[in-house]
């Protein structure tokens, strides 16, 4: 018998589907129960896979941890904080980091601007475009990272120093890119562009499909050209979309390893450590977890002040607009 | 987006942007490509080519019948198969007991 026919009738009110609890509770008691029977399974992963792993790491951090079964770990309260400010290659590590994500945040953001408005502004082949352009994206980041680690090549074969001597006659012998963190640092932020333009095209391309028809149609009438659309319409309007990239993009950046650990694995002697791969190598390399979990909570703190401040200033800027 | 007017110009222009930014993103994974299709000796030769020399699956035929490729490949799959699972399945219970008004707090 269906609900329909049942409520047809007036004998009972048709049953909610969610009573799974047939105890005597108000309708809103019952509710809430349900409510939190759907609620239990993921929060139980989400305490069992990350909020336990997280207080442990917290606890890990604070002292000279030991693996051995039955070893005494000596508490060190925030010593490991302390000596991670002290530690040269923590600071160079960090300084990796902010550069990468300067460099490929800004990168991904103009390259995928670009492109989503050139693609907005012509009529044939989009679609197929858009699916080269995101071909990158949906690769995985160990088969692109081996792939730049060949084109990159210090071999004077590599495509990319074969292109730059032979091709365009820009350099006289070949680079050895991946020798030199300097050099090797350029293959990574290449890597890093290259891998992420897709992604933020595809956002833009969403966002500027959803921009009101009537701006432009009120700006056509008063005159103004592509150029002046683009500047105060098209730009002004994305504001609050290029402010959540950014901010996405920031977080990414801070947290890249898979091609530090493929390309260069950090070397030579850590020069080109970011923080996560500082902090694998002092994990499972050192073995020093204390100090390595103390890394991951700093980082941890930068990357929500980072993010906390971009989101402040990006908003302010975003109400400061017409 | 708008009726920007279309020129000739423009949109030859634009194209050649887009074209240039193609190359650019699909030159690497055709190298990748060429490279699978070329044996050991001419992964470095130079100067590079794009079109093997002498064309050849035997990567491919090695890599099919590599040790246990069957076994990593069957990894990746129950990998898949059970994230999926449980990320759709947990998610969309967690959305749906969300979604009784009052009840549960939302993420602003």
């Amino acid at each position: 018998m269906t609900l329909n026919t049942i409520a047809s009738r007036g004998q009972t009110r048709p049953r909610r589907f969610y009573n799974l609890f047939p105890l005597r509770l108000t309708r809103k008691g019952r509710n809430s129960l349900a409510a939190y029977a759907f609620l239990l399974p993921g929060m139980a992963f989400i305490l069992m896979w990350l909020a336990y792993p997280m207080v442990n790491a917290l606890r890990i951090s604070l002292y000279d941890w030991q693996l051995m079964p039955g070893a005494t770990s000596p508490f060190l309260g925030l010593g490991n904080y302390r000596a991670a400010l002290a530690d040269p290659i923590f600071w160079s590590s960090l300084a990796n980091t902010t550069r990468y994500a300067l460099v490929t945040v800004a990168g991904q953001l103009f390259f995928g601007l670009v492109v989503a408005l050139a693609l907005e502004g012509v009529r044939h082949a989009r679609v197929a475009m858009r699916v080269l352009y995101y071909l990158p994206v949906v690769t995985s980041w160990v088969v692109v990272s081996l792939l730049f680690e060949y084109l990159f090549n210090s071999n004077p074969a590599g495509l990319v120093n074969q292109a730059l001597v032979n091709t365009f006659h820009l350099v006289d012998k070949a680079i050895p890119w991946l020798n030199e963190p300097r050099t090797a640092f350029i293959a990574l932020y290449a890597l890093g562009i290259w891998k992420g333009v897709g992604w933020t095209m595809v956002i833009f391309l969403a966002a500027l499909q959803a921009l009101p028809e009537e701006c432009f149609a009120a700006a056509a009438i008063d005159g103004a050209d592509g150029k002046h659309m683009l500047i105060y319409i098209t730009l002004p309007l994305l504001a609050p979309t290029i402010a959540l990239v950014f901010v996405m993009l920031t977080i990414g950046a801070f947290q890249t390893y898979i091609p530090i650990a493929l390309i260069t694995g950090g070397g030579p002697i850590h020069r080109t450590d970011v923080m996560l791969s500082y902090m694998y190598s002092q994990a499972f390399t050192d073995l020093k977890f204390g100090y390595s979990a103390a890394l991951s909570f700093i980082l941890a703190g930068i990357v929500f002040a980072i993010s906390q401040a971009q989101l402040r200033l990006t908003r302010r800027e975003a109400h400061s607009l017409p | 987006m708008p009726n920007i007017r279309r020129t000739y110009l423009s949109q030859i222009l634009l194209y050649m942007l887009l074209l240039a930014g193609v190359i650019a993103t699909v030159l690497p994974f055709l190298y990748m490509i060429s490279t699978s299709l070329k044996g050991t000796v001419y992964a470095f030769e130079i100067p590079p080519r794009l079109i093997p020399y002498h064309p050849t699956l035997k990567n491919f035929i090695a890599a099919w019948t590599s040790n246990r490729f069957d076994r990593y490949f069957i990894n990746s799959l129950s990998v898949t198969v059970v994230t999926t699972a449980l990320v759709v399945g947990l998610g969309s219970m967690m959305a749906f007991a969300s979604s009784f008004r009052k009840l549960v707090i939302k993420p602003s």
